[in-house]
This record gives C-alpha cells, structure tokens and sequence, in this order.
C-alpha cells in the first residue's frame, strides 16, 4: 500500500505576468489548462520543476518550445493554471506521474508519463 | 487470461496476441500464443497454456494445408474432438479444461477466413462473419473493433488497431498483458512476426489516439480567480 501526502494547492488563476510574479522559485507541479467552448477549463498540460516560476514563465514567454501555448495566447484563447509547492525531487515525480495518470493531457503525451517508483498519492484539489 | 485477436485486411490478415499467463499466486509475461501453421495459415490458443501447446503438437504435424483454412478448420475438429476424447474420457464434458483456437488463413481461392473453435462444443467451427474475432478476454477488443474495424482497412492499420486492442484490454484488465506480439501473412506473403521495436513504434503512435485524453472528463471545478 501507498502513502498520502496533502499538498497546498493555489486557486485556479489566470495564466499570465500578473499572476506567475505570485509564484516562489522553488520547487513543485503544476497544471496549466484551457478554457473550452462550454466555458469550462481542461488541464492540457502537467509539469514539475525545481524552480516553478521560471518554469512557467518560459511557458508563458514561448522560451518553451515543446509547448504551443504562447502562440494559443495570442490567437485569444485563455489560459489558466494551479500549483503546488514540493520541494524533494522524488515526492514531486511520483506527484507529477499521478497528475498524467489523471489527466493524460494532451501536451503531455508526446513527451510520455512522467517515471517514478514511489508509490504516494496526493490530493489534486 | 488471454486476448488473442485476428482481423481480415485488404491485404493480409493481422493476427495478435499478448504473452501473460497467470495463476492464483504466479504470472509469467513470455508466453506464446500464436502459432503458425504454414505460410499462410496460423492459430492463437486460450485457455490451459500446457495443454494447448501439446494438442497442437498432437494435431498440426498431420493436417493436410493443401485444401485451404476451411478444411484445416474441418480437420481440426475432427481430430480436436477425437484427442480431447482421448485425454479426457474419464470425465464428463463440463468437466474437462477448456481450450479456444482461433484459426485463420486462406482458401484455395485466395479469400481470407477466421474461424473460433472451443473444446466446450466439440470444435465446432465457427467462421467470423464481421471480418474478425478475438478469445479470451474479447469484451474491450470486441467493443473497439466494432467501433473501428472496417473491411477497407489495410494490414498498416490493422497492426495499430490489434495493438490497441491488447493495450486497452490490458490497461484494464492485469490478467491480460505482458509483450505485444503481433504477426501478418496474406495469400502472397509468409507468415512473419512485426519485430520489437515496430511493435514499440505502434504502441507510441497510439498514445495519442483520442480514448488517452482524459482529462475531457475531470474539468477544472472552479473559474479562474481575477
């Protein structure tokens, strides 16, 4: 059997300047999604990273790019994202695996499902 | 548990299979279950793995392939039925192990055929009327062939629909798993084995198929906050 952790989750924001500059350089996941035509967001997109801030402003900025979200944001489609501080490396993998398990985005599986060993599981809300 | 599966293309039949075995407290992941008869003609088995690697060895060295699949169908249940007689006198039909042989090939005309048969009804074959068939543990493979499936589809796309098949049974079902083995012949061209990292190739190309995207069903629950 696995163990549980309870991770902080921040509200679900806007995915621009204003709202990264809020975000700590330090380590956790993320997921970025994307508002549909029935007006509800769905995540397109689940990472993690040492330093969540430049991690996300490269995203943002098109620095990134393995992802095609910047040139979605300026065609007008709007963006949203939610985060959680982790700081061991291991912890956020194993966190990072059961975010693609859930979502499956679909930016995510060019790029596989995230390897872990650690068997732990973490609210996702 | 098993899923061996086989459609008709436009230009060869796909026959596939996964490699695990498993009992109560043991699983082995390197069976096969595939076996080719001749060129142009092979079988999958389900059911107990030990006894259904020695009745072929009892029944395929005597069969006569000359005639086309149709009668290799009819002389394996002639000789199905006989050495399972044989092997299990001693107990009542619904007694005896059970074992599925999914059989497919060409007649002599050049028309490809897939035929089920099962040790429960005496090897009575039964000729797939859809353009495929599966054993074992069909319920998943059967739902997305006949989603899928069209008679127009060539033996490229068989290949990726057979091994989606076997990787959404498996994803659903852990008796049903271990390496993807997939093998095609035609009429023309001799039964041969997709190699490993091909298989790997279908297996990356199918991850975007859109069954993956889960998150359509799990929506953020809340608005962004201004």
């Amino acid at each position: 059997m696995g163990s549980t952790i309870v991770l902080t989750w921040s509200k679900l924001l806007p995915f621009g300047d204003e709202y990264l500059k809020n975000v700590e350089s330090s380590g956790g996941v993320f997921r970025i999604s994307r508002k549909d035509s029935d007006g509800k967001f769905y995540v397109v997109y689940i990472g993690g990273a040492s330093d969540m801030k430049k991690t996300l402003e490269d995203i943002l900025s098109g620095t990134n790019t393995d992802l095609p979200i910047k040139p979605e944001i300026d065609k007008g489609e709007h963006f949203a994202f939610k985060y959680a501080n982790i700081v061991d490396v291991d912890t956020r993998k194993a966190i990072e695996k059961q975010l693609y398990k859930q979502y499956v985005p679909k930016y995510n599986i060019p790029l596989g499902e995230p390897t872990s060993s650690l068997d732990i599981k973490a609210n996702l809300n | 548990m098993t899923l061996v599966l086989a459609l008709k293309s436009k230009d060869g039949i796909v026959i596939a299979s996964d490699s695990k075995a498993s009992s109560e407290i043991t699983s082995n992941d390197t069976v096969q279950k595939v076996f080719q008869l001749s060129n142009n003609s092979a079988v999958g088995i389900a059911g107990d793995g030990g006894l259904a690697a020695y009745f072929l060895d009892q029944i395929k060295g005597g069969l006569d392939h000359s005639m086309g699949v149709s009668h290799l169908a009819e002389q394996i249940r002639v000789k199905g039925k006989d050495r399972f007689n044989d092997f299990f006198e001693h107990l009542s039909p619904e007694k005896r192990p059970g074992l599925s042989l999914l059989l497919s090939g060409y007649t002599i005309k050049g028309e490809a055929e897939i035929y089920t048969l099962n040790s429960k009804d005496n090897f009575v074959p039964r000729k797939a009327v859809t353009g495929f068939e599966c054993i074992g543990v069909p319920y998943i493979a059967d739902y997305l062939l006949n989603r899928y499936y069209d008679s127009e589809i060539r033996s490229e796309s068989g290949k990726e629909l057979s091994v989606l098949c076997l990787q959404e049974t498996s994803n659903q079902d852990l008796s049903v798993g271990g390496t993807i083995r997939v093998f095609t012949f035609s009429a023309t061209e001799d039964f041969k084995e997709v190699s490993m990292p091909d298989v790997q190739k279908i297996k990356d190309k199918i991850e975007k198929f859109q069954v993956n995207q889960k998150s359509r069903f799990y929506p953020e629950e809340t608005n962004p906050e201004l």
